[in-house]
């Protein structure tokens, strides 16, 4: 392999994965926001009795 | 039972590794499978996942435009959700090819951007569905937005068409290989369409998996804002 070649070849690889890794990373951000969202609807509910 | 609820067994417990396995295969074809490119070189690999990736995008683009016109026609939510859904997707890998391209054209065509009809196209696909996300970026959904946005994707999907056919209507310098025979610079030798196939492969179950990951998102998103609007209305 040449080296101009490889170099642009490793530049166009590490691009993809590092967008995709923005892209996971983006999803799991969303994930806890859920989360909080749920923990925060949680605890404003009135407590039940457990049956 | 529901299609959702059909589905989610295999989304969940299946198509992340068979997006990861895919996807290991993949690289192993395209790095260690498939022969240099006689003229390119090396750098002629980055077109197994460049072409993938924009692949991946139109797909994404054409899901979003199929159900926002259910969405325009029926108004039901699932439909947006999709259609959301898919263009985020849809514009990751947008994104990924307008990059790739010009890291791929730097050696080959000696710049890194030109204005082909092609790239111009493609540049104005990308625009659109910006557009969208910028809609759609509001913590709540307002149904005009939506409204809005959904006709912007059906609307924006028709750039696909012209990106399909520009090289060959306005003469454009991109290349059209897969539709070029091998003598004219199309794939050269069998083992490149073979690692073209099992990236392609691999790229269709890695983009089933983002949109369904993204899917199930804001599904329970909206479970969630229902349950707090019901809770309000009951404390008031």
């Amino acid at each position: 392999m040449s080296a101009p070649g490889f170099w642009f070849l490793f530049a166009g690889y590490g691009v993809v994965w590092i967008l995709l890794a923005l892209f996971l990373m983006h999803l799991g951000r969303r994930h806890r926001i859920l989360e909080r969202e749920l923990r925060e609807l949680e605890a404003r509910l009135p407590r039940q009795p457990v049956p | 039972m529901s299609v959702h609820r059909r589905l989610a067994p295999f989304a969940d417990r299946v198509l992340p590794w068979a997006a990861t396995g895919a996807m290991f295969a993949a690289l192993w074809s395209v790095f260690l499978y498939v022969p240099n490119e006689r003229t390119m070189g090396p750098v002629q690999r980055i077109f197994y996942f460049h072409v993938n990736c924009w692949w991946a995008a139109y797909l994404g683009f054409f899901v979003a435009a199929g159900a926002s016109g259910w969405y325009l026609w029926r108004g039901r939510s699932e439909h947006d959700w999709l259609a959301r859904a898919a263009v985020e997707v849809g514009m990751l890998f947008c994104t990924i090819g307008l990059v790739t391209g010009p890291i791929w054209a730097r050696p080959i065509w000696g710049t890194w951007w030109t204005w082909d009809p092609r790239l111009t196209m493609a540049v104005i696909l990308w625009t659109i569905f910006s557009v969208y996300l910028v809609l759609r970026s509001s913590v709540r959904d307002d149904p005009e937005i939506t409204r809005y946005a959904a006709v912007l994707a059906v609307v924006g999907v028709l750039d696909i068409p012209l990106i399909m056919i520009s090289v060959r209507l306005w003469r454009g310098i991109h290349p059209s290989v897969i539709s070029a025979p091998a003598s004219k610079g199309g794939l050269e030798d069998p083992r490149m369409v073979v690692a073209l196939l099992v990236t392609m492969v691999a790229f269709a179950l890695l983009f089933a998996w983002l949109l369904w990951l993204r899917y199930e998102g804001l599904r329970l998103r909206d479970a969630l804002h229902r349950v707090e609007d019901q809770m309000g209305e009951v404390a008031r």
